[in-house]
């Protein structure tokens, strides 16, 4: 386990610390921009993956984190003068009391019924964000002025600046996830999800652990919400609504729940695969919902994941096609 | 210095479960907790444990009251308890079994080597593999693997749920041999079991439960011997015979 | 004063259709240990049956429910071919992937009618009209049918032999194995089930409300709520709980406007899921205790 998550890390790490300079120096804008929109869906599935993939629980939910991050940053920008830091602190503070409401509903429910609990609460978020019209102005949403687009009060924030706070910060995020990991609260969280009654048994506080995972991961996307507010400007309630809750889901998914690599395959093969293929509005969504599909049916352990279980290349496929023959004979 | 439960009481719904077990244990004792089919006894147990927190009576460790405490309070206390159903964390390596449970007692990273050492020569695990999967793993090796994860943690009392069941003979006597080794480093030790060779095999005292209480406690000899005890296990007809 | 009993009846009818998806979920739920999160999207086809054949093949909307009936049951036979073999292995995958499926149906319907929600016309116009109450025609046809099936299917469930199955089925699978019933099979027509009576109401509602592609996941949750608060595997209860939440949600959009209806089943999710184990602890208190 530790070293499969050190090369994971390394490489990881090793993508993002290579791309950064090469994007900020090779000045090809349309290339950054989708550099930009991966690394805030990265932070988004990183969010969901320090959940799904260190926990036992599922949540429908990110996209209120996420909506809530971004909204925080704009209304404290444009009401308060504070800025990108001052957002993101606001935002934070949010959706880590939303994150431990939720997480401390975890201990009386179990499995679906957390799912859809969660989905509840996101969907509640939303439809305050739709509906608190004199705060958030509702369906026409918001736009950052770009007197408000600062870090601090006095530093503005050019759209190269957030650029590179967004790589920073995917970086420092990623350090962030691997160190805890294989900190001792880490281990203690993935004991919960491998067994929690054993996990009970030995000391272990499962709704504590489940806390923490929570709160991690409502701060992380809160985080990314708060960037992709100050990276494009505009905000509308969609960023809180299921559509993003679903492409976390996607992303984590796909990538490989539970491994560090998978969540920035995922990003990646999500806001580039649209490009490519230029499949937009309601068939595009077919497709990802298809490409979910195959993956849980088939892939359960994602892209990611698979390669770290089997390897990868031919060799890989074979031992996976074995080991389902196998278990199938078992079933 | 005991783990000690007095006068414990649980009801589900109508039905009394338990009504009146008590037991003791002291450092380096070993009891066996006995009693025929449906008397209780997975109940009592999950009693101690605090899986199930009692209507009445009290659970006492040393000095402290675990008596509303859910499980993992009683393990930070110094409790600790297998599983009948063998209770590991089936993917992940025999090492980092263990590294979970040191994250859940907080042992000091400098100290861990040492005790997973000290744990393979007292469960014989010398011989395994630290990195294959737990699951991978013969049913015995799984067996004393949950075991030193119960211990790893240095508790000062031990609950072993039916530790014997689908063993043979010989891992069975294996078994009884770290049961005394735990015992003589210290540790309190309660064993539910069955295997009733084994418990006179292995126990220094025993506790019988029927209908939820406790009939009886002292030595093993005596113990079959007595006639509630017999009576409770065969019958009436047979008390006198 | 007058308008709340005009949106309470109304509620109540709703709360009927509401009970008719609820039905099939509760048992899917119960049965399978799992929720399908492609149940809305049986209702909304069940819409679109209706929407082609009164619509776009000028045929009686009557027929339209059959149509209605069949479509999401055929869609939810082959759902349970494809998924039942994850469905034993993990409860959390088939949620994932009854998602996808829903994302899945419901885009290609937005596709398909270029996303823009669908007027049918009423099986029968007009309404009827008792002091301030005013329910359209329409509406009475979609309780009074949702109730008809709703009943249906519980005296189905009590005396007919699948019926039997399924419950004994929903009760102690392993047990029902062991005595020679079909598991594979009850689980085929529970999936059908499901289909046939959220198909239904979807059939009954699109004079209603339109046919809406994205009414499903929404759907599926007022579903979902209802069964929790009924009570899982009951569709007597889906009933109680179905005509409560019709009710709480009724006096909220005449009390709060009708923006925040939508809120109403979210919370009241979230409150049941909530208290719904100090509840039931306080019951289980006071019965007394035999010895």
């Amino acid at each position: 386990m530790r070293r499969r998550q050190t090369v994971e890390g390394l490489i990881t790490i090793a993508v993002l610390v290579i791309a950064w300079p090469v994007l900020s120096l090779a000045h090809v804008p349309y290339v950054q921009s989708l550099a930009a929109l991966i690394a805030i869906y990265y932070l988004l599935a990183v969010s969901l993956n320090v959940i799904m993939g260190y926990t036992d629980l599922i949540s429908f939910g990110q996209a209120a984190f996420f909506g809530v991050g971004a909204y925080s940053a704009v209304l404290t920008a444009t009401h308060l003068g504070a800025g990108l830091l001052g957002g993101v602190l606001v935002g934070v503070v949010l959706s880590a009391v939303l994150a431990l409401v939720v997480s401390s509903v975890s201990r009386t429910l179990s499995g679906v019924y957390f799912a859809l609990a969660t989905m509840a609460a996101a969907e509640i978020v939303h439809i305050v964000i739709l509906n608190w019209v004199d705060l958030t102005r509702g369906p026409l949403g918001l736009s950052l002025k770009g007197a408000d687009r600062v870090l601090v009060p006095g530093v503005p924030l050019s759209g190269d600046a957030v650029f590179q706070l967004i790589m920073g910060v995917s970086i420092v995020v990623t350090i962030g996830i691997f160190l805890f990991v294989r900190s001792d609260t880490g281990v203690r969280t993935i004991g919960v999800r491998e067994n929690a009654a054993l996990s009970a048994s030995i000391g272990i506080v499962p709704t504590r652990q489940r806390a923490i995972a929570f709160l991690i991961s409502g701060v992380v996307a809160s985080v990314g919400g708060a960037l992709y507010a100050f990276n494009y400007g505009i905000l509308t309630p969609a960023v809180s609504s299921l559509t993003y809750s679903a492409l976390a889901l996607l992303m984590v998914i796909f990538g490989g729940k539970g491994t560090i690599l998978g969540p920035l395959v995922g990003a990646a093969v999500f806001v580039v695969l649209p490009e490519a293929i230029g499949l937009q509005g309601a068939l595009g969504q077919v497709a990802f919902a298809v490409v979910l599909l195959i993956v849980v049916l088939l892939l359960p352990r994602g892209v990611v994941g698979s390669i770290a279980t089997h390897g990868g290349g031919v060799g890989g496929a074979i031992g996976m096609i074995r080991a389902r023959t196998a278990r199938k004979k078992e079933a | 210095m005991s783990l000690a439960a007095k006068g414990l009481v649980k009801h589900f719904g109508g039905v009394r479960a338990v009504n009146g077990f008590d037991i003791s244990v002291e450092p380096g004792e070993i009891v066996g907790l006995i009693g025929p089919n449906g008397a209780g006894k997975t109940t009592s147990f999950n009693l101690l444990t605090g899986l199930v927190i009692a209507d009445g009576g009290s659970v006492r460790l040393d000095d402290h009251d675990l008596t509303r405490l859910r499980p993992w309070g009683r393990a930070r206390r110094g409790l600790s308890r297998t599983f009948q159903h063998t209770a590991l964390f089936p993917d992940l390596s025999i090492s980092d079994n263990l590294e979970v449970a040191y994250a859940a007692s907080r042992r000091p990273r400098s100290t861990r080597a040492a005790r997973t050492e000290e744990l393979r020569e007292l469960l014989h695990l010398q011989g395994v593999d630290g990195r294959a999967a737990a699951r991978s793993l013969p049913y015995g090796v799984q067996r004393r693997v949950s075991i030193a994860i119960a211990l790893a943690g240095e508790p000062r009392y031990l609950l072993l749920d039916e530790p014997a069941a689908g063993l043979n003979p010989d891992e069975s006597r294996e078994l009884s041999g770290a049961v005394r080794s735990i015992a003589g480093v210290g540790v309190g030790v309660i064993l539910v079991e069955h295997d009733l060779e084994l418990v006179g095999l292995t126990s220094d005292r025993v506790v019988v439960l029927a209908a939820g209480a406790t009939i009886f406690t002292g030595d093993f000899a005596d113990a079959v011997r007595d006639e509630r005890v017999i009576e409770s296990y065969l019958g009436k007809r047979f008390r006198d015979a | 004063m007058n308008a709340i009993l005009d949106q309470l009846a109304n509620g109540v009818a709703t709360g009927l259709v509401y009970a008719l998806v609820a039905a099939g979920l509760s048992l899917l739920f119960k049965g399978l240990d799992t929720v399908n999160f492609a149940h809305g999207e049986f209702y909304v086809l069940g819409g679109v049956a209706t929407f082609v054949v009164s619509v776009q093949l000028h045929l009686s909307p009557w027929l339209g429910l059959v149509l209605a009936m069949a479509v999401p049951a055929v869609i939810a036979i082959v759902m349970h071919a494809v998924l039942g073999g994850i469905l034993a292995k993990n409860p959390l995958n088939v949620l994932l992937a009854t998602f996808a499926v829903s994302l899945i149906v419901s885009n290609l319907v937005s596709f398909a009618y270029a996303g823009v929600p669908q007027p049918v016309p009423a099986f029968v116009d007009g309404a009827l009209t008792l002091g301030p109450v005013v329910l359209t025609y329409q509406r009475l046809i979609a309780a009074a049918g949702s109730l008809v099936a709703v009943v249906a299917l519980v005296v189905w469930l009590r005396r007919s032999r699948t019926g039997r199955s399924l419950r004994a089925v929903a009760d102690n699978r392993e047990g029902a194995r062991i005595i020679g019933i079909d598991t594979r099979k009850v689980d085929r027509i529970v999936f059908a089930v499901s289909g046939v009576t959220a198909g239904l109401a979807g059939g009954f509602m699109a004079p209603v409300t339109q046919v809406s592609p994205f009414a499903g996941l929404p759907v599926m949750v007022t579903a979902f709520v209802v069964v929790v608060i009924g009570g899982v595997g009951s569709v007597v209860g889906a009933l109680v709980g179905g005509i409560v939440l019709g009710v709480v949600e009724a006096l909220t959009v005449a009390l709060a406007g009708v923006q925040w209806s939508p809120l109403v089943g979210y919370v009241l999710l979230l409150v049941v899921l909530l208290f719904r184990g100090p509840i039931e602890q306080l019951l289980l208190r006071r019965r007394r205790v035999i010895a």
